[in-house]
């Protein structure tokens, strides 16, 4: 225990990931989101048990833009669904069924429909998947003392050595001024 | 089971509020998460009694697939002109069980009721389980099943695609997406939950398998803000979704030109009996989940109330359809149009399966306008089961009747369902019983992260304000209603 | 709590709505003597069928807003029961379509009906008398049911110990009234527009109806409460761009509703291709005028419209969401000049000047009943339970 004490103040300073402060409630680790990101510090994230309302704000978090992508997949499904259709039974190998047209638009309204929900929901899903890196079996914030309740019940504030404001002593001393339960060091 | 009557305080208090008062978000996890991380040793003993007698039953589905496999489709009781029995008439029946479980999920998040958050995971889950039952039947129905990838466009040494005009292949396309959409929308829901239980996993080989199950998932503001976009996008995409998938399944009758299938008013109409037997089949599911697991608090007799409502309102649509359709056949002054409704009222081989239809799902589901049958649970349950049986005999009138005598007498003939037909039917029924007490032991059935958002909006901003109006809104009304 | 809801001033309004209505009716009946024999009546059956689609738009929708309202119900409840209250002059505009009969449905002339089976297997449901049966039944079951909300309503504001009582009522009652209104619909629907092509039938064709009517109500409404803000603080203060957000999803949602059943129609009677119901889109898809129109619904109609609303931008701006809505009207109008104008085979431009001096003559008296409904009582409905915390919400 001791040794695992020392190594870990060994470690400190060239080997952090940040440093996490744990809250109790939503308001404030809010409140202290915002505080930090008007102090001056970038590269901080917050972890939830559940998505909390206007954090990603607070965290000076740009809007997604999944809807645009989503939106410009789907098109393509619905214009490839369609395509398919079209060229097989137009172009490639065309059959006379019921004596209707070739190009019979309303009969493919259903498979074109369908190809672009498909494809805009594997969009949705799978890009916001790989944009959130997952999946990913190894992340530093995991480190942090007690974040197991970061599903539960508490609420991490984690501000990432990376930042140029970082500074090891100030900014554990801005964090104490939030009043967490507890502020810890997060190894790399 | 406890019915409402005497319990009406309490029932006002729950009226209040989606969830009970009090619940905190330790309190939350650990009635979630508890079961499902349970030994083994420590599973109750109705789980195994449920989940034995559904693996018979899962038994039997295997047999009869065997057997029809090594027999070939005359083992069923189709025959000409009866050539869609059973398998088409089940397979209705369970796609439609499927919708109401999107329905919860997608529409109600679209809407923001925020009642829909204890219920939504084991509904969708119901989806994924009743499409599989479903979309085993067409291809069953195939005769060849093991070459059904025919029907899917792909390069062949044949030269050959799809007949694209065809209601059949509509169906591959829209089943197939809806299947697999589902379990997306189900699994991108359940990420953060399987993070819950990762780190609350009590071994080591829980921990493994929830934590690769979650893919890691930590909770980051930048993450829970992408997640929720792409979980509202999926919603959005589901809602019109259900409605292609049983419009389709509705054209596959309504394009053909048999009488009594050639109606304009099928697709809404089957979407709107789909939501139907799917409200139904969730009471069947969560009157005794609630009870067993003690998740009164959470899936409250509010939930119940909203399902008994929505029943009633596609059980209204549902009947409106019966009547635009005989409406119509009348009004249509086509001669097998005619025949074709008079068949199915005053026919003398099946005029029951009418009238015991009208009986389950017109009649039975009148008591649901009064708010105490909607909170009652011992009857809401009643209804649905009621219900259920009723959209069976919807679909075994349209499909089976209806066929028997068509355009040429000389080729009418009866239909009888064959012990084998029976056989596979109950087996379905092992199936998706099998997979759902898999599911409700293995992983959690009610979502803890967004029942935990909804007590945080409960807490920030004070009680719903116009909840409780309505709620005064209902007493004072009741008083009156006495009065009068 | 807040400010007492004001009561309106329209009095030049009303009257400016008058005198269009009494102008352009008389211009459409000097027009009428003028023009080939039935240009008239047909016309009518259109400006006619719209402007009562609208009344009967508000009608559903202020039944729906008791029954699952909260308060964005309570706050859209004033302009509602001013259209229902237009309902039972629209029963009287219906007496002049009774002289027009034999020119605009075939299945009143005998040598029409003996020469075709299919509507002389229909005559038992297709006469006049029962036509005009029907047609009594309708009106006497929608104007009493416009005469029971608002005299209900009057009396909610009256007396505020019975307020709760009486919303209660009216909140058990809406449902079974949802029911009337759809049955009378469709029955409704299959008189008027159906039975203009006699050996046509379509299940859905009554459900089309509603939900046009209802897209038409919404955005009427729509228009209504933003005018109103502009004008009115207190309904300023309600229309907040939640709520507003919420009526633009109405918006959508019914025009997706729309869209689905319209396809619907389409992709089973074009598969079908059977004589007695492809006829229809025979004769809609033969002409370039017609097909174009179809196109421009379905492009213009759904897909534009539904794009824009998907956006939350529109549906919480005042002014943008106006625009939709106005939209959608213009497009409710093309649909029914679609389903109505293309049974009577026109020759040349389809549009004539009565199509037109109609819609403006019933549209200025309609608007004018409208206005004198709304102004006669505060705009904000006093006692309504679900008002009292709308503050708040």
């Amino acid at each position: 225990m001791s040794e695992a004490s020392t190594l870990r103040a060994d470690l400190a300073g060239s080997e952090l990931f940040g440093l996490a402060a744990e809250f109790n409630t939503p308001e404030e680790i809010l409140a202290a989101a915002n505080r930090a990101r008007e102090t001056g510090y970038k590269k901080i994230e917050a972890y939830t048990p559940y998505a909390v309302e206007g954090l990603d704000e607070a965290l000076g978090h740009q809007p997604t833009r999944l809807g645009w992508v989503v939106l410009f997949m789907g098109t393509l499904g619905a214009l490839g669904g369609f395509f398919m259709q079209w060229f097989s039974n137009v172009q490639y190998y065309p059959l006379n069924i019921g004596g209707k047209p070739l190009n019979s638009w309303p009969n493919f309204i259903v498979i074109t429909f369908e190809c672009a929900v498909l494809v805009s929901a594997f969009t949705a899903g799978l890009f916001m998947l790989a944009r959130n890196g997952l999946p990913k079996p190894y992340h530093s914030i995991f480190n942090t003392p007690n974040f197991e309740h970061a599903s539960r019940d508490k609420f991490f504030l984690c501000i990432e050595t990376a930042d140029q404001n970082f500074d090891l002593e100030r900014t554990k001393q801005f964090l104490e001024d939030q009043m967490p339960n507890q502020v810890s060091e997060v190894e790399l | 089971m406890a019915v409402s009557s005497k319990k009406t305080a309490r029932a006002v208090v729950e009226i209040d509020r989606v969830i009970g008062k009090g619940e905190q978000y330790g309190a939350i996890d650990d009635v979630i998460n508890d079961p499902v991380l349970a030994g083994p040793l420590k599973t109750p003993r109705w789980w195994w009694v449920g989940f034995a007698i559904a693996m018979t039953f899962l038994g039997v589905y295997l047999t009869s697939i065997i057997y029809l496999i090594t027999k070939g489709t005359g083992v069923w009781g189709n025959n000409v002109p009866v050539a869609w029995g059973f398998p088409i008439i089940n397979f209705v029946w369970w796609i439609g069980i499927g919708h109401a479980g999107t329905l919860i999920s997608a529409i109600l998040l679209l809407f923001r009721q925020p009642w829909r958050t204890s219920i939504n995971r084991f509904a969708e889950a119901m989806t994924i389980f009743a499409v599989v039952c479903a979309g085993l039947y067409p291809i069953l129905h195939l005769g060849r099943p093991w070459v059904f990838y025919w029907l899917a466009p792909y390069p062949n040494t044949l030269g050959l695609f799809p007949q694209f005009r065809s209601p059949l292949d509509w169906d591959l396309f829209a089943i197939s997406t809806y299947g697999s959409v589902s379990v997306l929308f189900w699994y991108i829901g359940l990420i953060p939950d399987l993070a819950s239980l990762r780190d609350r996993a009590a071994s080591s080989f829980q921990r493994l398998l929830y934590g690769t199950l979650c893919l890691g998932w930590n909770g980051s503001a930048k993450a829970w803000q992408r997640y929720q976009r792409a979980y509202l996008l999926l919603a959005a995409l589901s809602f019109p979704l259900v409605l292609s998938v049983h419009s389709t399944i509705a054209l596959d009758f309504a394009v053909s030109q048999v009488p009594g299938w050639n109606n304009t008013v099928m697709p809404p109409y089957f979407v709107a009996g789909a939501v139907f037997a799917g409200f139904a089949m969730v009471i069947i599911l969560a009157v005794p989940l609630r009870k067993a697991f003690g998740l009164e608090h959470l899936i409250t007799l509010r939930h119940l109330d909203n399902c008994g409502k929505l029943m009633l309102g596609t059980g209204m649509v549902v009947l409106y359809g019966y009547t635009v359709e005989l409406f119509m056949a009348w009004y249509s002054g086509v001669e097998f149009e005619r025949y074709m409704a008079f068949n199915r009222v005053f026919g003398n081989d099946h005029w029951w399966a009418f009238w015991l239809l009208i009986a389950c799902n017109g009649l039975a589901i009148q008591p649901l306008w009064l708010r105490s049958v909607r909170q009652s649970p011992f009857w809401l349950f009643v209804i649905s089961i009621i219900v259920s049986i009723g959209m069976w005999l919807e679909r075994f009138v349209i499909v089976a009747i209806t066929l028997t005598k068509d355009f040429l007498p000389s080729s009418w003939a009866d239909y009888k369902a064959t012990f084998w037909d029976w056989s596979l039917y109950l087996g379905s029924l092992g199936l998706f019983a099998t997979l759902f007490f898999l599911f409700i032991r293995l992983l959690p059935s009610i979502s803890g992260t967004e029942v935990k958002e909804l007590v945080h909006h409960d807490a920030h901003h004070g009680s719903d304000y116009l909840e409780d109006i309505r709620a005064d809104f209902f007493q004072e009304g009741k008083t009156g209603e006495a009065g009068a | 709590m807040q400010d007492t809801p004001s009561t309106l001033q329209l009095g030049r309004f009303q009257a400016t709505a008058l005198t269009v209505g009494v102008v352009g009716l008389a211009a459409a009946v000097i027009a009428g003597f003028l023009s080939p024999e039935g240009l008239f009546f047909q016309s009518y059956l259109y400006a006619f069928l719209f402007w009562l689609g609208l009344a009967l738009g508000c009608l559903v929708l202020l039944f729906a807003q008791h029954l699952a309202g909260g308060s964005w119900g309570a706050l859209i409840r004033r302009p509602l029961e001013a259209g229902v209250a237009v309902l039972p002059v629209m029963a009287l505009f219906f007496i002049p379509l009774l002289f027009g009969l034999n020119l605009l449905y075939d299945w009143t002339n005998a040598d029409f009906v003996a020469k075709h089976p299919l509507v002389n297997a229909k005559t038992d449901y297709l006469n006049v008398p029962f036509f005009i049966l029907r047609s009594i039944i309708y009106f006497g079951l929608w104007s009493f049911a416009a005469f029971f909300y608002l005299h209900q309503s009057a009396k909610q504001d009256r007396s505020e110990s019975e307020s709760g009582k009486i919303a209660y009522r009216l909140r058990r009652i809406s449902g079974p009234w949802i029911v009337v209104y759809v049955l009378t619909m469709t029955f409704a629907a299959v008189d008027w527009g159906m039975s203009l092509t006699p050996e046509w039938w379509s299940g859905i064709y009554g459900a089309i109806f509603m939900i046009s009517q209802a897209i038409s109500a919404i955005s009427f409404i729509i228009g209504v409460m933003v005018v109103l803000a502009s004008r009115d603080r207190s309904i300023d203060k309600l229309l907040t761009s939640k709520r507003l957000q919420d009526l633009g999803n109405f918006l959508m949602a019914f025009t997706m509703f729309w869209a689905y059943i319209s396809i619907g129609q389409l992709i089973i009677l074009w598969s079908n291709n059977v004589v007695e119901t492809a006829t229809w889109y025979t004769v809609r898809f033969d002409s370039t005028l017609w097909t174009g129109m179809g196109l421009f619904l379905l492009f213009f109609g759904f897909f534009a419209p539904f794009l824009i609303l998907f956006s939350r931008w529109v549906k919480r701006k005042r002014r943008a969401l106006v625009l939709v809505a106005i939209w959608a009207i213009f497009v409710q109008l093309t649909n029914l000049f679609w389903f109505i104008i293309p049974n009577f085979e026109r020759s040349g431009f389809q549009l004539t000047l009565l199509d037109i001096l109609l819609l403006v003559g019933i549209g200025g008296i309609w608007l004018a009943v409208f206005s004198r409904s709304l102004s006669s009582r505060p705009i904000l409905p006093l006692q309504d339970p679900r008002l009292k915390g709308a503050e708040h919400a």
